[in-house]
């Protein structure tokens, strides 16, 4: 039986997976274990019943194209796309709530080991070894939050296919939109969290300020300031980050229908941000420098980047909407 | 054993020949094909499969969700009114293709020659 099962997940692992497809795998796979059984019941081995039962398959390429799939081997360069289970979804956010946690961290390590150095400079006025012990401190902290940077930054940059059109099936997006809603609770309470710790964080300043007392100087204050900022916008990172990953999720998600449309479109978009960033804004800015050494007008010239910024836009949308 | 090139083109009539005495499902009408013919036909996973869907896309068919019988849920099929239409006019064409074919291919051979001689005579 379970030679059966593997000969049906072989032949339908380059097959896209849909709801017509999944249930044309199901309906295949029972009416072969029934064959099977048939087979058994007239007293044949375990052996020729898979035979006959793998024997009288066929062929896999009449029944899909039957059914309008582009098997890989056809391959009209249409372009390849993925298919995302819940695994992978899973996956994606894992790794999103990861980084976002560790960079806020790192930034919050970075803040800590700049705040703490002003906050002992300024409060306890340092002098010497101490002074020393408490760079070093605040060097290997900054140390290690960069490090972290570095690590998340090189965890993200293999998550990019995530991050173009793939086929996500009517189960997994509801199954998707229904972590996200759980999810906006605490959402919104780490974004209130994250902003009332950056207000809050200025507090230590003024008061310094208003205080004018040796006994708090200002120098302490920004020093609180950046590890009270520091824990606001690890709250900011994490969360943000965390909710991000869903956005990125249901927005590349496209039904199998329109997959290879929206591969398309995606990949005209990419060649019409490439054209803006290695020609279009060039030629601003050389543009910039004619007209303004041409005429000496330094004064308005600056405008160019302005209107160049709005037509952006506009040039980006020409790109992908021409052969739509 | 038959060839399945030869009969490529009658295996949706086959199923829906079947499917016209009663909804039944995938296993069901392969099995009913090999028993009819004494085994002298059996149809392939594939080209089953193939045959519903193209049915289906005809309209010929309709698909639906049977009882779980031994632990499984089959999904069986129904004709269509355009499905007998459909059908109705291949057993028309089949008694025209079957004297066709018998003609040419058949051992009518004798009555060609026959009428040739007295042609030639």
């Amino acid at each position: 039986m379970n030679t059966i099962r593997d000969y049906i997940e072989q032949i339908f692992k380059t097959v896209p997976l849909t709801k017509e497809t999944l249930q044309l795998k199901t309906d295949m796979l029972a009416n072969m274990e029934d064959k099977y059984l048939a087979l058994k019941e007239e007293g044949a081995s375990e052996h020729e019943a898979i035979g006959v039962v793998i024997a009288e398959f066929g062929n896999v390429d009449e029944l899909l194209e039957e059914m309008g799939i582009g098997h890989s081997s056809s391959g009209d360069d249409l372009p390849s796309f993925q298919v995302m289970e819940q695994e992978d979804l899973s996956n994606y956010l894992m790794i999103k709530g990861k980084a976002g946690m560790n960079i806020g961290l790192g930034i919050l390590s970075c803040l800590t080991g700049l705040g703490s150095l002003l906050l002992l400079r300024g409060q306890f006025n340092l002098r010497g070894i101490p002074l020393y012990a408490g760079l070093l401190f605040a060097i290997v902290l900054i140390a290690l939050g960069v490090g972290l940077f570095i690590v998340e930054g090189m965890r993200l940059s293999d998550t990019t296919h995530y991050h173009k059109p793939f086929v996500l099936r009517d189960e997994d997006k509801n199954w998707l939109e229904e972590n996200r809603q759980l999810y906006k609770r605490s959402y919104s309470f780490s974004i209130v969290a994250g902003v009332t710790l950056c207000i809050l964080s200025f507090s230590p300043l003024f008061l310094s300020i208003i205080l004018q007392s040796p006994r708090f100087s200002v120098l302490a204050g920004v020093g609180m300031m950046a590890i009270m900022a520091g824990l606001g916008v690890l709250f900011f990172v994490y969360s943000g980050n965390y909710w991000n990953a869903f956005t990125v999720l249901l927005s590349n998600g496209k039904p199998m229908e329109t997959i290879h449309e929206d591969l398309m479109i995606h990949k005209r978009k990419e060649r019409a941000q490439h054209i803006i960033e290695q020609i279009y804004w060039p030629i601003i800015v050389i543009a910039y420098f004619i007209l303004s050494y041409v005429f000496n007008g330094w004064g308005w010239t600056w405008l160019i980047f302005v209107v160049g910024g709005l037509l952006e836009e506009v040039i980006e949308n020409l790109f992908v909407n021409k052969r739509a | 054993m038959i060839s399945s090139d030869t009969i490529r083109g009658y295996n949706d009539t086959f199923l829906l020949s079947l499917l016209s005495e009663g909804d039944s499902y995938g296993y069901a009408l392969s099995k009913e094909i090999k028993d009819r013919t004494d085994g002298k036909y059996s149809i392939k996973e594939t080209t089953l499969y193939s045959a519903f869907t193209r049915l289906k896309k005809n309209g010929f068919i309709e698909a639906y969700p049977g009882d779980e019988t031994q632990g499984r849920k089959r999904t069986y099929y129904r004709i269509t009114k355009d499905g007998i239409h459909y059908l109705k006019e291949k057993q028309k064409e089949w008694e025209i293709t079957k004297i066709v074919v018998d003609q040419l291919v058949g051992g009518k051979k004798g009555e060609y020659y026959k009428r040739l001689h007295r042609a030639n005579l």
